[in-house]
């Protein structure tokens, strides 16, 4: 994985769509008898009004039948899913279907069908090699411009890294090809010898790029399907740190390398990251897994060259890298295992949860997440920072959950309190609020008084326990809010605070 | 330090050409110039010229990003005020990065060349000086005015290209603070009248009578509103202007909030009677923190004035007025100011000596004018101190287009004095040469040490590069790749190769 931290992929569309078609036709041939389509009811959480439903939204995308009487199609086909139905060309019944695995970093998610009965006369797929570039490839799906399957074709014209736009900071191998793909063709087949060897997901809207589709090549599909394998889907794991080109003379003399084509530095070691304790700013990196990396990152891997990270992004977690590194002009082996480094989650597009908030007296406290930031129409400098620097500055060691005041709602206790919105919880009571557990717990101790203390130009913020007792149910009431707190669905891994505690 | 920043130029003059005729007919019946309406500008009976300069400034300033690289010389026009003692006083802003001033007279269009004696661009005000001492010989010093309330009528002394004085007239329609430049607020009049013969101008002075009442900080056509600098700024920069060295404004150093909510009352136990603001954060090192405030004091009263809980004193003519013009302006530097707060359930006392706060004090300068942005280019890096004119080349919308860890370090600047770093050292860009390659990417890095000597300012970069470490130049640095490294026997051949290439001086 690799995590990018700009929004350079602007353009970039999914290919769900969102009316419904009906449905019918006979006649085809053993490929399409494993394409299906995936129509969704899908409920997006709204950030600005963390405890209400959310509002929900139809639309469709395409799948594929793998063996197992499985159907694999897109995460972002599924993503807040509430009700799926599965159909087959020849077959005007509508099948119930769930999600088994929704991996949100890859756009890849795993259905089963309720009814069994469903598989009858189809024909499950197979999933093929890379496909060459300049091959020629077949997309099946359910694009919009008409009820039936549709079928077109295309050349592979490029196979490369890409952010994958669903979870908005993930990066994994993409091949992009040139045949029309068109919303609603997300999650269906790419086909090249009667095998799989894609599947299509996104692309550019018509004002920035025509004919540039992406689809995700069986190596990520195989990755997710080893993954789930244990009934559990684990993430892309990383190597934690981030690594500098050895292109300068000077830098590569420093270090002790020779002129050449070969070694990386690493620069910053995230400490969230695998690497922390093994690797130091300043180790050159020499093989990864006897694979020797070039001087821009790279390693020769399937006749190609291809980003070092290629040679992570097939493990699973807790599978080990080996690294041959030059530390101060000593050559030695580092062995250590992989991990996901949650920060970087922070700039991810979230799905399948709801958004986590505190309520408590007429104030709503949220953590920082993408969803909340976007939602936020003024985004502050405080904000901004805490948001975008959260995994290369470390943030997340003191503030593992940005805690925001995110909104007060008008009362008579509330009425001094607007200037605090945006403001960064960083105490309550004198106890440092880490992640929001902090904060309700703080609020749940009895105490006369709630100060709660905000990083920069803030005074305190002060409850006073009896106004607050009056205010809440009253605010409730006022304001349809159905519950103080919603605390679950945390991005920060439990294994991480146990980590921090020790470590105090 | 934008041109921009003193408002726009109204220029509505043929609409109301008939009208001022018949009003100037109808002023030399009644002899009465004080009882005309509004926006309906006539020649100025007296001698107004003989008060007023037409000043010609040229400013070149600096491109903060490219630090050795100069902007295009810009001429401005002004209006200034004799004051007595020969000068002349004018807008601060109108002469940042002034390269030549001149001075020329109304009625017998004689120039002169002329230097600034004391400038504060906080205030925005500037008073310059005629290098022949004898120009302003027959010259007629405006006095300052006396009290100016809200009601009053104001005139603004306009020029017409021939020389002609005409003013406008309005009612003062509120006295409260404003913005002069960037953060710092002083005392504001806010004028309802029409400037339709602005030519350009930038300094313009606004009277009471004969005497000057102030200058205009920013005209809005639209509305008709006039920001007015106000008379009791000025005679604060006039009466520290005859004390060489000048001081400037003082400030408290510290950042208050109010103390209005109940909850938050009843929690540090301040009673009903008392009234205040509550101290967020007293910087270090400035007058309230060598006095001995907390962040946490409540402050009662400041002199003989008792402040409300939104941080306002009784002004005797203008009303509820905030406490910075207090501090800033009926105070002068090396006052010392009893402060009277409420902390832990006591009152008590404390003397400030209240002090100014140089731009060159705040980890982040507010703004850095008159002397090329000092920097170092050392193997094509270069290295600058972080400043607010280094950001606002980001452009108009620099507050979002600037990298958000410098707006961040500029906005916090109070709250991050942790690690005592004087100043931020970032390594700015790169210039591309051979020795460069693959160094380029670098930019709006800090440098955190240079061959394991912390760097808290640029001056601590020259002794730290006396000290290679193993034959190489190591840079740490806080944003990745956090450390690279340069030859120190390259240095001088990649400085020969920017100038030659480049044409770029090395510092």
């Amino acid at each position: 994985m690799v995590v990018f931290r700009g929004g350079w992929f602007v353009g970039l569309v999914l290919l769900v769509f969102g009316v419904v078609p009906a449905v019918g036709g006979v006649g085809i041939d053993v490929s399409q008898r494993g394409v299906v389509r995936v129509y969704t009811v899908a409920q997006e959480p709204d950030y600005l009004v963390p405890w209400a439903p959310g509002r929900t939204g139809e639309g469709w995308g395409s799948g594929f039948i793998i063996a197992g009487h499985r159907i694999l199609t897109n995460a972002h086909v599924v993503a807040n899913a509430r009700f799926i139905t599965i159909e087959k060309e020849g077959d005007a019944r509508r099948y119930e279907a769930k999600v088994l695995f929704a991996a949100h970093d890859c756009d890849l998610a795993m259905l089963a069908v309720l009814d069994e009965t469903f598989f009858e006369g189809t024909n499950a797929l197979t999933l093929g090699p890379v496909p060459a570039l300049d091959s020629t490839v077949t997309v099946l799906g359910y694009p919009i411009g008409g009820d039936r399957l549709s079928v077109t074709r295309g050349v592979v014209s490029r196979i490369d890294y890409r952010v994958y736009a669903h979870s908005g900071v993930d990066a994994h191998l993409v091949v992009q090809i040139d045949a029309a793909i068109n919303p609603g063709n997300s999650g269906g087949p790419v086909i090249q010898d009667g095998a799989v060897v894609g599947m299509a997901f996104q692309g550019f809207s018509g004002m920035v790029a025509q004919n540039v589709g992406y689809i995700i090549p069986t190596p990520v599909v195989e990755r997710f399907l080893n993954d789930v394998a244990d009934g559990r889907y684990d993430r892309y794991v990383d190597l934690g740190i981030q690594f500098f080109p050895l292109i300068n003379a000077t830098h590569r003399r420093a270090l002790g390398l020779a002129p050449g084509d070969y070694g990386v530095v690493v620069g910053e070691v995230l400490r969230a990251g695998a690497a922390y304790g093994h690797l130091e700013t300043g180790d050159v990196l020499l093989t990864i897994d006897d694979h020797p990396i070039f001087s821009d990152g790279r390693v020769a891997m399937d006749n190609d060259r291809l980003l070092l990270n290629e040679v992570v992004e097939r493990k699973f977690k807790g599978d080990t890298v080996r690294l041959t590194i030059l530390r101060g002009g000593r050559e030695m082996v580092v062995t250590y295992p992989l991990t996901t480094p949650w920060p970087y989650l922070m700039q991810a597009r979230q799905y399948d949860v709801r958004p986590r908030f505190v309520l408590f007296g007429g104030v709503l406290f949220q953590p920082l997440s993408q969803g909340f930031f976007n939602a936020l129409s003024d985004k502050s400098v405080l904000l901004r920072y805490y948001y975008s620097q959260f995994l290369m500055e470390e943030l997340y060691m003191d503030h593992p959950e940005v805690v925001v005041i995110s909104r007060v709602l008008p009362d008579p206790t509330t009425s001094y309190l607007e200037p605090f919105v945006n403001g960064i919880v960083s105490r309550v009571n004198d106890r440092p609020v880490r992640i929001l557990d902090d904060l309700a717990e703080a609020f749940a101790r009895p105490a006369e008084f709630y100060v709660v203390e905000l990083l920069g130009d803030h005074p305190p913020l002060v409850f006073e326990a009896a106004a607050v007792r009056d205010a809440q149910p009253r605010i409730r009431r006022q304001y349809g809010v159905t519950r103080d707190a919603y605390l679950r669905d945390s991005m920060v891994p439990s294994e991480w605070m146990e980590e921090m505690k020790n470590e105090k | 330090m934008r041109s921009e920043r003193f408002g726009e130029n109204g220029r509505r003059s043929a609409r109301g050409a008939p009208i001022i005729a018949a009003l100037i007919l109808l002023l030399g019946i009644t002899g009465c110039a004080m009882t005309r309406p509004a926006a309906l500008p006539a020649p100025v009976i007296g001698d107004a010229h003989r008060a007023l300069l037409r000043v010609t400034v040229t400013r070149q300033g600096h491109l903060f990003n490219r630090p050795w690289q100069q902007q295009q010389p810009v001429t401005q026009l002004a209006i200034g005020v004799v004051v007595g003692d020969g000068q002349v006083l004018v807008n601060g802003l109108l002469v940042a990065d002034q390269r030549y001033i001149e001075l020329e007279t109304l009625d017998t269009r004689r120039k002169a060349p002329a230097e600034v004696a004391v400038v504060d661009y906080e205030a925005n005000l500037a008073l310059l000086r005629p290098l022949d001492p004898l120009f302003l010989e027959g010259r007629r010093a405006l006095p300052l005015a006396g009290e100016v309330t809200v009601g009053d009528r104001l005139g603004v002394w306009q020029v017409r290209p021939g020389g002609d004085v005409v003013a406008s007239e309005g009612p003062v329609t509120s006295v409260a603070l404003g913005a002069y430049f960037q953060e710092n607020h002083f005392l504001t009049y806010h004028l309802s009248a029409s400037l339709p013969y602005r030519f350009n101008h930038i300094t313009l002075p606004v009277v009471k009578g004969q005497a000057l009442a102030g200058l205009v900080l920013r005209h809005n056509p639209a509305g008709q509103a006039v920001e007015v600098i106000a008379t009791p700024v000025i005679r604060h920069f006039l009466e520290d202007a005859a004390n060489a060295p000048y001081q400037g404004f003082p400030m408290g150093a510290f950042h208050y909030g109010p103390t209005l909510d109940p909850q938050l009352r009843r929690y540090i136990g301040l009673p009903e009677a008392l009234s205040g603001v509550y101290v967020r954060k007293v910087i270090r090192g400035g007058p309230a923190d060598q006095a001995g405030m907390r962040a946490g004091d409540v402050v009662l009263r400041i002199g003989d004035h008792p402040l409300t809980n939104t941080g306002h004193f009784q002004h005797p003519r203008h009303g509820s007025t905030s406490l910075v013009h207090l501090i800033r302006t009926y105070y002068h530097v090396g006052d010392t100011v009893p402060f009277q707060l409420f902390r832990d359930g006591a009152v008590l006392t404390v003397n400030v000596r209240l002090a100014h706060r140089r731009p060159e004090q705040y980890l982040v300068p507010p703004y850095v004018v008159d002397r090329a942005p000092e920097h170092l280019i050392v193997g094509g890096l270069v290295l600058q101190e972080l400043s607010m004119s280094y950001l606002r080349e980001y452009g108009s919308d620099w507050q979002s287009a600037a990298p958000i860890h410098l707006l961040y370090y500029q906005q916090n600047q109070d709250y991050l004095d942790e690690d005592r770093r004087e100043k931020i050292v970032i390594i700015s860009s790169v210039i591309p040469t051979p020795y460069t390659i693959g160094y380029e990417t670098l930019s709006n890095i800090e440098v955190t040490a240079i061959n394991g000597r912390p760097i808290r300012k640029l001056a601590d970069v020259r002794p730290a590069l006396a000290h290679p470490v193993d034959g190489f130049q190591r840079f740490e640095l806080r944003q990745h790749p956090k450390l690279i490294f340069l030859d120190p026997a390259e240095l001088g051949l990649i400085d020969e190769m920017i100038t030659q290439r480049y044409g770029i001086a090395i510092p």
